[in-house]
């Protein structure tokens, strides 16, 4: 093959320039997504002080006694948690707002989710109707505690969690909701923080979203983080850095530019009468929380209304991240096939005035950086080292290319950081501040190339029209019994 | 490739001088917060050991400048009110306004006016940038200075920022200054709803000062302002002159007929009770759900004719087309006691399909489930 290209034939001319060609592509694409990125930390950097210096704790919290405020439904769809539902409920009934309450959906699971609820809490079961506009499953039961008023179970037949949470939204009595994933906590201020722009702003509000950080490594006390602190197990910590880019950056940045299109299934705010118009969650994809946002945004847009759909970084929600590689890997595989799912769904978006930014930017960024992304870097990956093995690249070059697209991607990181301990600042050890520091340089050699794969796997998945979950493995806040849910 | 060598270089180096300079601006960064931390530390156990004298009210206190005196002695010199020992000064002092009243927070409020607290916050109300403005309306009100209301008045009045405008609003309100609430209410206007809480909670928590003047805006044109001031009234817990909230129970907005049901149930207004019933038949069904839900707070009158029309009232109720009046309705007759409940059992005997007996059958479930987790209740709920 060497002493091929060596000759001077058109064929191998050909062959060469689309080597180099395809390898300029590639470099290109990787700079311009970082100095996306890069763009995105900056915006990240001055909305996040803003957000800081306008608010003090305190007085949000005397503020939302008021009746005055929206009351809130709190979804929680729950299968198989039963190792981490009772802790979870207590954080959420723990919450501060004048009024909230909180709807356990339980999703026809197969564990004791249902009885530990019972059993913890006095559940009683009641005869009860309800709004049946969200189309679901059939409801098996409808619980209530008499000690505990704010918290109403549903049992249903198994639909999946979408499914679930469209039962929760007809069982739900309050025009916001909000969803939570049984094996999240919530922190108390939580709902005053996320909340606010639904109030605050002149635009509708119809979602808004919190920040997502992991629990793992924390010390959590009934149902509640005591102490922050960092995970022994280097996958975990890989995942603390990747929240920090993905959440603290990437959406405070694309919520100041609204065109915010994913709000975290793991915690969003809802406006429940436009989730209804819509039809609520769909069923029939695996990224029905992007979805249903996109839903919103479209119908939003159609109706020429103006609006704004926010993420709130201060709103923090901990959950447990996955713990071992396989279970890691089917998440990150089934959050790209929900992609895609939802691209191709929406397909007619792209490029249509109707829609906006949203059709200009926001849509484009899913497709051509977060979806397609993982495919251009695999092509560079593979032709880079081929480029310089046919000798059509001096091996410096090479290496100085791969060095600017690995070192772009540490300054990213490395700025995730800075964002974080210029904010708020939840890591307050040296030790740890010099772990994240660490873990954001070392994640791009291995881990980064993981998640491609795994994401690559995804994109095949989704082609072979894969709609699977995937099984997921819960340790429980603190209880050291792992229960696993398929 | 398009690139050489050197530009390839050069790019490389950039980053690698941006990567450098952001692990040590965070190294920085953390040293920076770790030493204004203990300097406020240092700061507020001296201010702490400071306020035990200050705050004892067997002895005398003045000021001389930053100096303070007690029993004409100066005992403690408080810190300048830049950088971070002023501020951890100004926050330890503060908190503890927050917990205490009458003239121990007059010492304090005079402390901080003496040593120039309060001057160098009115300063920054004049400084170009919006943030500073705002944070010097925050500053002023947790240090409740009467000096600072003109200033502030003058803020709330005119300054550009609507952030700054509502933060000098809720300034004054926490100062508790009376002439503020006249432009607290002009601030109910507001467009945005979460101003619109923030005004109502700190006239909620001005509390009977604010009254007259609440009463007198239930009579306002504009229907957002009425709704406001009905809500805060309610949270007040307003014992007396009802006929504003009463003659709004026939004004020409659904809203504020249910509000102001509400608020006269929240307010226990047991004059207003015929008023309440009366609107039973409101053309809007949420204006009905809101009387039956005041019906409830109110409770049935002693009065035999009265508790009657009361009973009446609520069992017109449990036979609504809406089903929440309905529920509402069942909820209320369940408290009223013997009666009540009598009336929800001569429900349950209908057929299973009429939804006054799914009404009352829920309230009655509820009602036993609630008395169950009630020691010694269980008797009664049977």
């Amino acid at each position: 093959m060497l002493q091929l290209l060596a000759f001077e034939a058109p064929i191998h001319l050909l062959l060469r320039e689309i080597i180099l060609g395809f390898n300029d592509v590639v470099f290109f694409y990787v700079m311009f997504v970082d100095a996306v990125y890069l763009v995105f930390t900056l915006l990240a950097l001055s909305e996040v002080r803003s957000y800081l210096r306008s608010r003090d704790k305190e007085r949000l919290e005397q503020i939302f006694r008021s009746r005055l405020v929206p009351p809130i439904s709190i979804l929680c769809p729950a299968y198989n948690e039963g190792a981490t539902i009772v802790e979870s409920v207590r954080s959420l009934l723990r919450l501060k707002y004048s009024l909230h309450e909180v709807v356990v959906v339980n999703d026809g699971s197969k564990d004791a989710t249902l009885q530990s609820l019972i059993d913890a809490f006095g559940m009683e079961r009641l005869e009860f109707t309800f709004d049946n506009t969200v189309p679901c499953k059939p409801i098996r039961g409808l619980y209530a505690a008499p000690r505990y008023p704010k918290l109403i179970v549903v049992d249903k037949e198994n639909g999946g969690k979408a499914d679930a949470l469209n039962a929760g939204i007809n069982a739900s009595r309050y025009p916001l909701f909000c969803t939570v994933d049984a094996d999240a906590l919530l922190e108390e201020d939580a709902l005053l923080h996320v909340v606010k722009p639904m109030l605050d702003r002149t635009k509708f509000v119809p979602v808004t979203g919190g920040i997502i950080r992991a629990a793992n490594g924390c010390r959590i006390v009934k149902g509640r983080v005591e102490s922050v602190g960092l995970p022994r197990k280097p996958i975990e910590i890989f995942q603390i850095v990747e929240y920090m880019r993905a959440f603290l950056c990437g959406r405070t940045a694309q919520s100041a530019l609204n065109v915010m299109l994913i709000v975290s299934g793991a915690f969003g705010l809802f406006h429940k009468a436009t989730a209804k118009i819509v039809g609520g969650y769909s069923t029939d994809t695996v990224g029905e929380d992007k979805e249903l946002v996109v839903k919103i945004v479209r119908y939003l847009k159609e109706q020429k209304r103006e609006y704004e759909v926010l993420f709130v970084p201060q709103t923090v929600c901990w959950t447990e991240v996955p713990a071992t590689w396989q279970t890691l890997g089917r998440q990150r595989n089934r959050w790209h096939r929900g992609m895609f799912e939802v691209l191709l769904k929406h397909k007619d978006l792209f490029f249509n005035r109707t829609y906006g930014r949203v059709a200009y930017f926001g849509m484009p960024y899913f497709l051509f950086i977060e979806a397609l992304g993982p495919l251009v870097e695999l092509t560079g990956y593979i032709l880079l080292p081929l480029a310089a093995m046919l000798g059509l690249l001096a091996p410096v070059n090479a290496l100085l290319y791969t060095l600017c697209a690995v070192v772009f991607g540490i300054v990213l990181s490395v700025s995730s950081v800075l964002l974080e301990e210029a904010s708020f600042h939840r890591y307050p050890r040296w030790k740890e501040l010099l772990t994240l520091n660490a873990y954001a340089i070392i994640e791009n050699f291995g881990y980064r190339q993981l998640t491609l794969w795994w994401r690559l796997r995804g994109t095949l998945d989704w082609l072979r029209g894969q709609k699977q979950w995937g099984a997921q493995q819960r340790q429980g806040f603190g209880s050291g019994t792992p229960a696993k849910a398929a | 490739m398009s690139l050489d060598l050197v530009t390839l270089e050069l790019i490389l180096t950039c980053l690698g001088i941006a990567l450098a300079s952001l692990v040590l601006l965070i190294m920085t960064m953390r040293m920076y917060r770790e030493w204004r931390a203990a300097v406020g530390m240092q700061v507020r156990q001296a201010l702490v050991e400071a306020l035990v004298h200050i705050l004892d009210t067997q002895r005398t206190f003045g000021t001389d400048g930053r100096t303070v005196l007690i029993d004409g002695r100066p005992t403690f010199v408080v810190p300048k009110p830049s950088g971070a020992v002023g501020d951890a000064v100004r926050e330890t002092i503060v908190d503890h306004l927050n917990f205490i009243s009458g003239d121990l927070r007059g010492r304090l409020v005079a402390m901080l006016e003496s040593s120039g607290y309060v001057v160098a916050a009115m300063r920054m109300l004049r400084s170009p940038l919006g943030e500073t403005r705002l944070k010097a309306c925050m500053m002023l009100g947790g240090m409740h200075s009467r000096i600072a209301v003109p200033a502030l008045i003058e803020i709330f009045n005119d300054d550009p920022d609507p952030m700054v405008r509502i933060n000098a609003g809720e300034a004054l309100g926490v100062i508790g200054a009376e002439p503020a609430v006249v432009h607290l209410l002009k601030a109910l206007r507001n467009p945005t709803r979460f101003q619109q809480v923030r005004v109502a909670e700190v006239l909620s928590r001005m509390g009977m000062t604010a009254v007259p003047a609440l009463t007198a805006a239930i009579d306002d044109e504009d229907v957002r302002i009425v709704t406001l001031a009905l809500d805060i009234l309610a949270d007040i817990g307003w014992m007396s002159d009802f006929d504003p909230a009463i003659r709004a129970l026939s004004h020409a907005s659904p809203e504020v007929r249910a509000r102001a049901a509400e608020a006269l149930g929240r307010a226990g207004a047991l004059d207003a009770v015929e008023a309440v019933m009366a609107a039973a038949t409101d053309p809007a069904w949420f204006v009905r759900v809101r009387v039956m839900k005041a019906l409830q707070a109110l409770g049935a009158p002693h009065d035999r004719s009265q508790r009657a029309r009361f009973l009446g009232t609520l069992e017109q109720g449990l036979y609504d087309g809406v089903w929440w009046v309905r529920q509402h309705a069942a909820e209320a007759l369940v408290r009223v006691g013997d009666d009540g409940r009598r009336l929800l059992a001569r429900a349950m005997l209908e057929a299973p399909e009429s939804p006054a007996r799914r009404a009352s059958v829920s309230a009655l479930q509820q009602f036993m489930i609630a008395s169950a987790s009630r020691p010694g209740a269980t008797a009664a709920a049977r």
